[in-house]
């Protein structure tokens, strides 16, 4: 599989090229303040969103209030968005990991609310089982990219989880795991190569 | 062209592809991006799977009432869940209606004082209630216009920056190029075009500095899987100077860097060799400069 086919993959989602176009219709619909815009838009996306704010806050209600917040800002800001740029799904998902991490970080100044490393990596192997309930059909480079992680030894993929779903800095994976930074560097950056070759070949 | 320096950046790549560097580590990083192709090249590499990350997060279905609140309270078509306070206010309302519920203090002639009062104070209440249901709002939308600008910038920043190193860094080869073929002190090296490739023609020059060129034209496009390799011709056997690609003329401009170990002038050649070099040559030699 061709580089280039992954990046235009990961930025898409699962949807096609027709997707695409209509996403694009559909964002400009959403710019003019039409309601069932965003109902076609969250129809589409939500399942991406959703899976990606319950992967970082692994809680229900702290998932639905960033959903909330993610397509309010879609509302709001439609109109800002450049679909030359990035990809519809691309763009919810970024806005979904900025507010997940912020919520994150508000909750864990309260005490005893912020799981443990070991607790989060129990919970964060992907569940296929739960795509298959849902009927969600994924994307080639998505599934392969989830089972790769999968296959990272526990600190390569433990570092690259934190830093991607909590958005911390290498010092912070390194108190968190315990671990010298001088090893968390070598295990992020072993571990995306990984992930770059199981994915490019 | 790299860093010298590369080495004590060894690493930092994967760390700044994934967002893992605090700002300072962040901002000697960048300018360490701008000297060194190598970095460039990884980050490039590596930037499409830190941000295929979102999409490795399972999808999950979300419930069917969320939906209902996010449309609701995004477009604003119904009941506005601004006013949070709503529902307290009714159950005030029907308990202070409730006449089983009279406060003793209140005499009966002044019931009807007592309403009126009541209702230009759940008037005012509801006034404003409504009031910072809106101010609420107007500080949620700011916030957010805020965060979406800081996000796109963010992206925008990584994605300049990534491209910017790369220009830099051509800019910097070519300078150097300049220098050196602008020196007073360049010395040359002529390669002529073997029988495989009699047009090909290409010159080496190098400074005092041991700073070297190697500029070629005419070269023969490479058959795929194959690939230039440029060699320091030494007593001993051949050293592998450096692997090199014409463009679609048929030209090349590259930087070859000289180990101490090589003495100059040296004969110098190019064989094709298979994708990614070998140790010693193999393949048909294309040019030859020979040193008297």
């Amino acid at each position: 599989m061709l580089l280039g086919a992954l990046i235009d993959d990961a930025g898409n989602g699962a949807s096609s090229p027709a997707e695409r176009v209509r996403d694009r219709e559909t964002m400009q619909r959403l710019a003019e303040g039409d309601a069932s815009a965003l109902a076609a838009i969250f129809d589409r996306h939500a399942r991406a969103v959703f899976g990606l704010a319950l992967r970082v806050l692994e809680d229900q209600g702290d998932a639905e209030d960033v959903v909330e917040a993610v397509f309010a800002q879609a509302w709001s800001q439609a109109r800002r968005y450049d679909a030359d740029r990035d990809p519809v799904s691309a763009w919810l998902l970024t806005i979904t990991r900025s507010r997940a991490i912020d919520r994150l970080r508000t909750r864990q100044t309260r005490p005893n609310t912020a799981p443990t490393a070991t607790e989060r990596a129990l919970v964060e192997l992907p569940d296929t089982a739960l795509a298959v309930d849902h009927l969600v059909v994924l994307a080639e480079s998505a599934t392969r990219l989830r089972q790769a992680l999968t296959t990272l030894p526990y600190l390569q993929r433990m570092a690259i989880e934190l830093a991607y779903c909590e958005g911390l800095t290498q010092t912070e994976i390194a108190a968190r795991l315990e671990q010298p930074p001088g090893t968390i560097k070598t295990r992020i950056r072993t571990g995306l190569h990984r992930l770059r070759e199981t994915l490019t070949e | 062209m790299s860093d010298p320096q590369h080495e004590q950046y060894e690493g930092l790549a994967a760390l700044y592809a994934m967002g893992a560097l605090n700002a300072r580590e962040r901002t000697v990083f960048e300018s360490h991006l701008e000297i060194c192709r190598t970095c460039v090249d990884e980050v490039t590499a590596l930037l499409p799977v830190s941000h295929g990350l979102a999409h490795a997060a399972p999808p999950v279905e979300p419930p069917e009432a969320l939906r209902v609140r996010v449309l609701q309270s995004v477009t604003g078509e119904t009941e506005s869940p601004l006013v949070p306070n709503r529902e307290t206010m009714d159950d005030m309302l029907t308990a202070v209606e409730e006449p089983e519920a009279p406060t003793v203090h209140v005499e009966e002639p002044a019931r009807s004082g007592a309403g009126t009062l009541f209702w230009l104070a759940a008037t005012l209440l509801l006034a404003a209630a409504g009031a910072i249901g809106w101010y609420v709002a107007e500080l949620d939308r700011r916030v957010t216009d805020l965060r979406a600008t800081v996000d796109a910038a963010n992206a925008l920043t990584v994605r300049a920056n990534t491209s910017l190193a790369q220009a830099r860094t051509q800019a910097n080869e070519r300078n150097v190029v300049l220098n050196i073929l602008a020196g007073a002190d360049v010395e040359r090296l002529e390669l002529d075009g073997q029988p495989i490739a009699p047009r090909a023609r290409a010159r080496v020059l190098w400074d005092s500095d041991r700073r070297m060129v190697f500029l070629a034209s005419d070269v023969p496009a490479l058959a795929a899987g194959d690939v230039y390799q440029l060699w320091f011709v030494l007593p001993d056997g051949p050293a592998s100077a450096a692997l090199v690609e014409p463009d679609a003329a048929g030209s090349v401009t590259t930087l070859v860097e000289v180990p101490d170990t090589i003495p100059l002038p040296v004969t110098m050649a190019v064989t094709v060799e298979p994708d990614g070099g070998m140790p010693a040559p193999t393949g048909d030699i294309y040019l030859l400069g020979q040193v008297n």
